[in-house]
């Protein structure tokens, strides 16, 4: 098809010239006009086969109505010319082997159509809140996994890492057929299974995880799901990610999949010694979230245990001190027994063991005592846990869901520990163990589409024995009427029930107002049990009165709350109020009391957005608290080597003010934005510590004083430079507590602050490199009204290059400075790492290669209102790890 | 100049044949992206005179200030991560001026100069899409259309043209068939122009909208340069706030345009 600049003569002599050689191409030419002979501009021309059924070349004429069209072969067609406010005019003609000329003069006749409406069919079906894309539309059958497969679904963007969002925010699940496996880890799911199977892919938007509360509830949540051919048959695919290095350091994790229409399995396997918690990356699937969840009552039991000897608090990445030895193995599946039905199972087995050293000096600082204590701890622990979910969810499809979710958990732990206190060597024991049943139920109904009702109830069990030993005395001083002890023993449990059941109900008003109200009673009941003995070789010789428990504490809470946001353009108000009524018992040998308190806790919240881009928010709420099982215990209950603490003996209500204000301005398009944000926090009464503290043994009670005050303002701004393409970010944030506690029967005004401020500058630079530098520095000061005071520095350098799109290489430099930790107090890690993908999604390999400078201990500096303490802990050597990563 | 007496006789005679701005037909589009950032629908309506038609942007809901929203997540390695999506809105109705008696094209858009959006104009020639029209028909709205492909920028686009409407035009650049376009699609699916409504001859003799004048113009050439410098300059920029770890990936700049190339870029 071309298009002829009109030169009849060179075309003809070029023709006859080379004719002998090629037959030429006939053109055809002319000029259009309206019967006054007027030219018409614009006008189509097109040349049609014979029939008149395709078009072998069109053209337009210029400004003055003429056309020239040259065709490929001679043959019989039939021309066809046509323009806006005339007739169509149609003739058959002979091509010939030289330029032909064909006037046209078209008749004059307007257009007349009806007003039309179209109706368009298409591959995307807009549903309320919900997009489905049919896959056939999309897909060219080259996808290999699911991801590949979204990457073209519209909408859709996934990310270099997987992350899939839709309009700029990421999902929050990839669903099965509704089902969901994943939660946030996803990415396991889209990057490994097969594309083949999947049918349509949704895009749930304002998405709930209970169906029927979607629209009623405040939610900006976006999640996926994939449906499958009605005839997808169940296949296996795995995913396996091992590396092995020097010292034997070893990584392994396997994925393997099988999903159907209707069940689907998921199993996970994998170990490591290099300090990553193999457990964190699939939390989220024996633990699952609920923040937020309106559909559970919250899980109010105690978590932590009364004596945990291995629980390091460091500022630096966990894995650097993590030296372990972890394996898991997980099996998940959802069945579905009838159509409107649902069973999820979850087992999971994970045998760890670990091995910490941590050697400390502490130089205590008190009115009336002052000494020096030197300890070297070197742990060893194991433990082993099991856990099993069940779910089972029945959705009348209409407007009802019933939901039951019963999980099942046993751990134990095993810690021992080789200590030396002061030049004394000791062997400490602590076996642990929990078991914890959990059963939800809940009944969600929406009468209406703008109010839905939930009926719910909890019951849990859990039991917490744990039996500590160890073979030193340290307690002469506390126990002289028994001079023979030399090993201490104690045994504890703690059995707590918990049943609650509760009512809610959400109504979305007009105006996108909503109201929460929520009604619920809740009964704890705890027994308290320990006994701590002093033994004479391995002979109980005496269990010392005082340092017993044997408590029944009972409490029940009814409460009712309302909750109500109105909004009002840029404004919005959120007022809040529960009224709690509680019943109290506590039940010992000698000792039975009750209570009935009865509070408010009141809270109220502004919002305002004068601009695009600021924000100004301010909340107050006052809220009481009814105390729990550890503030309450009267016996002393030891609490490591060389500790006791216990609680108040009686019921506590402790109640505090809070304030916040948060402001800001800018946003990160912009070259300059910053933002402030404080709270001030009044507690009107709290539980502080009366301390007797001495070199061997401390004992921590707890006491109910008033008036604690705590606030904290931060400050944060960015700089964008676009002379070197990076941007400055400077922010600073103060904070400080006051408020009282008793040492050694002397009552002091604790005042603690603490200012951190840090820079740091990062590139933006467009090419193989860039950089990441910043330092950060935290003083810190508490007064007791001994002063102390301390300084720690943390710089890093992060240097990354790309190299081409596969290949990746990043050096890390981190230096950390203790200005109160004596001589060595600087140190140095450098870590690198290079990834080079070989084929995406299939296979990739990485080196890593982990504190290079191979330092194997690190002294930090911390501070207490009654010590300063220095301690050293033992570092995951340098490593180095070859790893692969292969989908099958 | 010899032509002048002619062409007053046309104007004379013929209204429709010169350069009028009479209104003949409105079609109303309905514009689908599917590139990321969701679905987004935008209805357009194009103006068609003899020579000349506007396609122009429907009820735009328009600041000029730039939006941002933010999401975090922990990822697998129990790290945060930010999700940034920045979207910016054009002072004034997209709109795209097709004229072949000059043979210029011309669209009044904006650039971001990393706070707010800016109008331009962008001149351009009309582009001659090679067209290959098919066998294939189909109905829309009782006006028998044909198939027909062509490149252009790009993209592969399958379009459906009506001969009933015997005008070169259609929704945004794409023109150049012997027949109304009611229909594209790219071959990603990723880009769509649907007719919804057609009016002919228009209802109510409308006034054919004008070019904003007087702004800023440059050739498309110019106005793509400078506006991918900006684009990088803003993923880079934001790249440096981000905290210790977060990384963010320039190579992923994932172009979302209905252009995805020029034909001045073919010579690199």
């Amino acid at each position: 098809m071309t298009i002829l600049n009109y030169r009849p003569w060179s075309l003809a002599l070029a023709g006859w010239i080379v004719s002998v050689a090629v037959q030429a191409q006939p053109t055809i030419y002319g000029k259009v006009t309206d019967t006054s002979g007027a030219g018409i501009p614009d006008a189509s021309i097109l040349v049609l086969d014979s029939a008149g059924r395709s078009v072998m070349v069109f053209s337009f004429t210029d400004a003055e109505g003429k056309y020239a069209i040259k065709i490929q072969e001679t043959t019989r067609v039939r021309m066809t010319c046509s323009a806006m406010g005339f007739a169509e005019a149609s003739f058959s003609l002979s091509l010939k082997d030289r330029p032909q000329e064909h006037n046209i003069v078209l008749q004059e006749r307007p257009l007349e159509l009806q007003e039309v409406i179209v109706r368009a069919d298409q591959p995307v079906l807009q549903k309320k809140d919900t997009t489905v894309f049919d896959v056939s539309s999309f897909s060219d059958g080259t996808e290999d996994v699911v991801e590949d497969l979204l990457k073209k679904i519209p909408g859709l963007t996934v990310g270099e890492d997987g992350t899939i969002s839709v309009n700029g925010k990421e999902v929050e699940k990839v669903m099965i057929e509704g089902d969901d496996l994943f939660d946030k880890g996803y990415r396991v799911l889209t990057k490994n299974m097969p594309a083949q199977p999947v049918n349509k892919v949704e895009v749930l938007q304002r998405y709930s995880d209970n169906r029927l509360l979607r629209g009623v509830e405040e939610s900006d949540k976006v999640a996926l799901n994939l449906t499958l051919h009605e005839d997808a048959k169940s296949q296996w695919f795995t995913h396996v990610n091992g590396g092995y290095g020097i010292k034997e350091r070893h990584s392994l994790s396997a994925n393997a999949f099988n999903f159907s229409k209707k069940n689907k399995y998921y199993l996970i396997g994998g170990g490591n010694n290099i300090g990553d918690d193999a457990t964190g990356d699939i939390e989220h699937l024996f633990n699952p979230s609920y923040v937020d969840d309106v559909t559970t009552l919250e899980d109010k039991t105690p978590s932590g245990q009364l004596i945990d000897l291995t629980t390091l608090n460091l500022d630096f990445k966990k894995s650097r001190t993590n030296l372990n030895n972890d394996k898991l193995i997980s099996l998940n599946g959802i069945i579905r027994p009838t159509e409107k039905s649902r069973l999820k199972g979850i087992a999971f087995f994970n045998h760890d063991t670990r091995t910490f050293r941590q050697s400390t000096t502490e130089t205590f600082n008190a009115i009336n005592t002052g000494f020096t204590n030197t300890e070297d701890h070197r742990w060893n622990h194991r433990h082993l846990d099991g856990f099993g979910r069940m779910e089972f969810t029945h959705d009348n499809k209409v407007n009802q869901v019933f939901k039951s979710i019963s999980s099942f958990q046993q751990s134990d732990g095993n810690t021992e520990n080789r200590l030396a206190f002061n030049e004394a060597d000791a062997a400490e024991s602590l076996e642990t163990s929990r078991t914890r049943f959990d059963q939800q139920l809940s009944v969600t109904r929406k009468p209406a589409e703008n109010v839905v009702w939930i009926l719910k109830g909890r019951y849990i069990d859990d039991t917490q024995p744990q039996h500590y030993h160890t073979d030193q005395f340290f307690f002469a001083d506390l126990f002289p009427g028994a001079p023979d002890a030399n090993a201490v023993r104690q045994q504890l449990k703690r059995k707590t029930r918990y049943a609650g059941a509760g009512v809610s109900l959400l109504k979305r008003g007009n105006n996108n107002d909503l109201l929460e109200i929520d009604a619920q009673n809740e009964i704890h009941n705890v027994r308290f049990l320990s006994h701590f003995a002093l033994l004479d070789d391995g002979v109980m010789i005496s269990q010392p009165g005082g340092y017993q428990n044997d408590l029944h504490y009972f409490s029940n809470d009814a409460h009712v709350a309302a909750q109500y946001t109105k909004w009002l353009k840029k404004f919005s108000l959120t007022g809040g109020l529960a009224l709690h009524a509680l019943y109290n018992r506590i039940r010992e040998a000698e000792n039975d009391g009750s209570q009935y308190p009865l509070f408010l806790n009141p809270s109220i919240g502004i919002s305002w957005r004068p601009g695009d881009h600021q924000k100004l928010s301010g909340s107050y709420t006052f809220n009481t608290t009814n105390a729990a099982l550890p503030d309450v215990y009267r016996g002393w209950t030891l609490t490591g080597f060389r500790s006791f603490a216990r609680g108040t003996g009686t019921f506590n209500q402790p109640n505090a003010s809070t304030s916040t204000l948060h402001y800001q301005n800018g946003s990160f398009a912009k070259d300059f934005s910053f933002y402030v944000f404080a709270f001030h926090t009044r507690s009107h009464s709290f539980l502080s510590g009366r301390n007797v503290i001495t070199q061997n043994y401390a004992l921590t009670e707890r006491l109910l004083l008033r008036n604690r005050d705590m606030m904290s303002i931060h400050f944060g701004a960015d700089r964008f430079l676009s002379a070197i393409s990076s941007n400055l970010k400077f922010d600073v944030s103060y904070s400080q507590a006051r408020y009282k506690n008793i040492v050694n029967d002397a009552v002091r005004d604790i005042h603690t602050t603490g200012t951190v401020a840090s820079v740091e500058i990062r590139s933006g630079f467009l090419g193989l490199f860039n950089f990441h530098s910043g330092t950060r520095w935290t003083f810190s000061a508490v007064q007791s009204p001994i002063r102390n005071r301390f300084f720690n520095q943390n710089t890093f350098l992060d240097l990354v290059f790309r190299l081409r799109q596969q290949i990746l290489f990043q050096l890390q430099f981190e230096h950390y400075y203790f200005g109160s930790a004596g001589p060595e107090n600087e140190y140095v890690f450098v870590d690198a790492q290079w990834r080079y993908t070989i084929k995406p999604n299939k296979l990739s390999l990485m080196l890593r290669a982990n504190n290079l400078a191979n330092v194997d201990a690190f002294t930090s500096v911390s501070l207490s209102d009654i010590s300063v303490s220095t301690t050293s802990y033992a570092l995951m050597p340098r490593f180095v790890l070859l790893t692969a990563e292969y989908r099958f | 100049m010899k032509h002048l007496p002619f062409w007053l006789l046309c104007l004379l005679t013929s209204p429709l044949a010169g350069q009028s701005n009479e209104v003949l037909g409105k079609v109303e589009y309905t514009r689908i992206l599917h590139y990321d950032k969701d679905i987004t629908r935008k209805d357009f309506t194009l103006f068609i005179t003899s020579q000349r038609t506007i396609f122009i942007e429907v009820e735009p809901e328009y600041d000029s200030a730039s939006h941002e929203d933010f999401a975090f997540r922990m990822n697998e390695d129990g790290e945060l991560e930010m999700n940034i999506s920045i979207s910016a809105n054009s002072p004034d109705p997209l709109t795209y001026e097709t004229d072949t008696q000059s043979g210029m094209l011309r669209t009044l858009t904006s650039y971001f100069d990393g706070s707010i959006n800016r109008p331009v104009l962008v001149e351009e020639e009309i582009t001659t899409i090679p067209w290959q029209i098919l066998k294939e028909t189909k109905v829309i709205a009782n006006l028998e259309c044909q198939k027909a492909v062509g490149k252009f920028r790009g993209r592969e686009y399958t379009v459906w043209f009506t001969r009933k409407i015997p005008v070169r035009f259609g929704p945004w650049k794409l023109q150049g068939l012997p027949g109304l376009i009611l229909e594209a699609t790219d071959k990603t699916n990723q880009v769509q122009f649907l007719a919804t409504k057609i009016e002919f001859p228009a209802q109510g003799s409308p006034a054919l909208p004008e070019m904003k004048k007087n702004i800023r113009t440059l050739t498309l050439k110019e106005f793509v340069e400078e506006d991918s410098k900006m684009a990088e300059r803003m993923m880079s920029k934001i790249g440096t706030k981000l905290p210790r770890g977060a990384m963010i990936s320039m190579t992923d700049v994932v172009k979302h345009e209905i252009e995805l190339e020029y034909e001045f870029d073919q010579n690199k």
